[in-house]
């Protein structure tokens, strides 16, 4: 199982949640926080659901607004280290 | 008296309210059974972000585009509050839905989008618009089959009469996924096959379903007036009544016109033109046409139902005739029923049928929601 990347992550949040003229969802904004990204709680729901379906894996309800993209890509590989040696 | 001082419409006429206004002033081909029209959803996504498509239903993307064209009409508001969002709406967002349920149908609870929380709402354009312009003032959405768009006109213009400064009003609606359309055509009154939409002749054979919208932005007129601004026609008054079960329709739809005239304090003679419901299916536009000729006279007063050039669109029917009749008496103009070269008017009705001068400036728009919803709204000239 291949690590999570930061550009896997974007590619997902762009299918997922959209962009609009005052976001672009890339590398660039990889440390910013959702809510300063105006990704709200819905669009979080619907990146993390993604995000899960696509790797199987279950992720929690741990990710807030104040998280950026950065630490969900840490927590998904987390998540799958976890897994490969269960 | 609150004056309308912007308008935007789409529909399969067009994407903009001069294209959708230049067809219907000049008479267009009737929509045929067995047809759904939409206007063109690739125009109207264009102008809006990808997070936005995302969230919403194809209806509310309409919406939202029509309030993008109608904010550019009119000065920035002073206050958030100044303006508040009145819809009408029937189908919510029935095309999101439906392929919603599939997908949880197909692949399970996960793989169901969180946005369905609120884009199937009926509520849905109304909040969408709200938030996208940043509108804070009295909203709400009434759901009154095709009476939802005149009902909702009418709240709107009660509320700027009680002092609120700007309502964005009107309605857009339809639902063009199968299940949408389904529901739609099986309407008893709806056309059985792909006979032309042909209401109040003698070849009507029910109504053709159809997507679009019309908003409307009215303000409180001397406010208006005192910015040098002008308008497009001022709203009178308006009425709204229910048919019951064991009540005579004709009847019915005679009180409701005639409470309307009086709240607008226009005499029946005055009235130069009248945009007609128009179901289509014989027993309804016989109703209508006794209820008229009640009212105004038999062949007393012209006609209009140009909705059968671009279809039903429930709580957008009566919205889109409110906006037509209001440019209808902008440019003194009265636009044609498109008619089956064959039909002819049904007896007593004074239709429409080439576009011809407006003579009176005052029109009565008249619509009948199904369940048994009646509203009738007049509308004079602001010049």
């Amino acid at each position: 199982m291949s690590a999570f990347t930061l550009d896997e992550f974007f590619d997902i949040a762009r299918r997922a949640a959209g962009e609009d003229d005052t976001v672009v969802l890339d590398g660039r904004v990889a440390d910013t926080s959702f809510r300063e990204l105006d990704v709200d709680s819905l669009s979080i729901v619907a990146i993390v659901t993604e995000i899960e379906q696509e790797r199987a894996i279950r992720l929690g309800d741990d990710v807030r607004g104040d998280w950026t993209p950065r630490r969900v890509v840490d927590l998904v590989n987390d998540t799958l280290s976890a897994a490969a040696t269960a | 008296m609150s004056i309308i001082t912007g308008l935007s419409l789409a529909n399969v006429l067009g994407a903009t309210t001069d294209a959708v206004w230049a067809k219907v002033a000049q008479g267009s081909a009737a929509v045929l059974g067995h047809s759904y029209p939409t206007p063109d959803h690739d125009a109207i996504g264009r102008s809006l972000a990808s997070r936005t498509q995302l969230q919403c239903d194809p209806t509310t993307h309409i919406a939202l585009h029509l309030a993008d064209r109608l904010m550019e009409q009119v000065p920035k508001p002073q206050s958030p509050f100044d303006t508040g969002v009145m819809l009408g709406n029937t189908f919510g967002g029935m095309t999101f839905g439906q392929r919603e349920l599939s997908n949880l149908y197909q692949k399970g609870p996960q793989a169901v989008s969180p946005y369905q929380s609120f884009a199937w709402f009926f509520a849905a354009n109304t909040g969408q618009v709200s938030i996208r312009h940043d509108l804070k003032g009295p909203c709400g959405t009434v759901a009154a089959e095709a009476c939802g768009g005149i009902d909702a006109i009418a709240q709107a213009h009660r509320l700027v009469v009680e002092g609120q400064p700007r309502m964005l009003t009107g309605a857009v609606d339809g639902s063009a996924a199968p299940f949408g359309v389904a529901v739609q055509y099986a309407h008893a009154d709806a056309t059985r096959s792909s006979e032309a939409y042909a209401p109040l002749t003698t070849e009507g054979a029910g109504f053709v379903p159809g997507e679009g919208g019309a908003l409307l932005l009215i303000e409180d007129e001397p406010t208006v007036r005192a910015q040098s601004r002008s308008a497009i026609a001022r709203i009178a008054g308006h009425a709204s009544g229910f048919i019951g079960s064991d009540a005579d329709p004709a009847a019915t739809i005679a009180s409701v016109l005639r409470g309307a005239l009086a709240d607008s304090k226009v005499e029946a003679q005055e009235v130069g033109l009248v945009f007609a419901d128009g179901i289509g299916s014989p027993g309804a536009d016989k109703d209508e046409s006794d209820a008229l000729a009640k009212v105004f006279g038999a062949e007393s007063v012209p006609v209009t139902v140009p909705k059968a050039s671009f279809g039903r669109l429930g709580a957008a029917a009566s919205a889109t005739d409110v906006a037509l009749a209001a440019l209808a008496i902008q440019q003194r103009l009265m636009p044609p029923t498109p008619m089956p070269v064959s039909a002819r008017p049904l007896a007593g009705v004074d239709i429409v049928h080439t576009p011809a001068p407006l003579e009176r400036p005052t029109v009565a728009v008249v619509s009948r929601g199904f369940g048994g919803f009646v509203s009738a709204l007049v509308l004079t000239c602001a010049d």
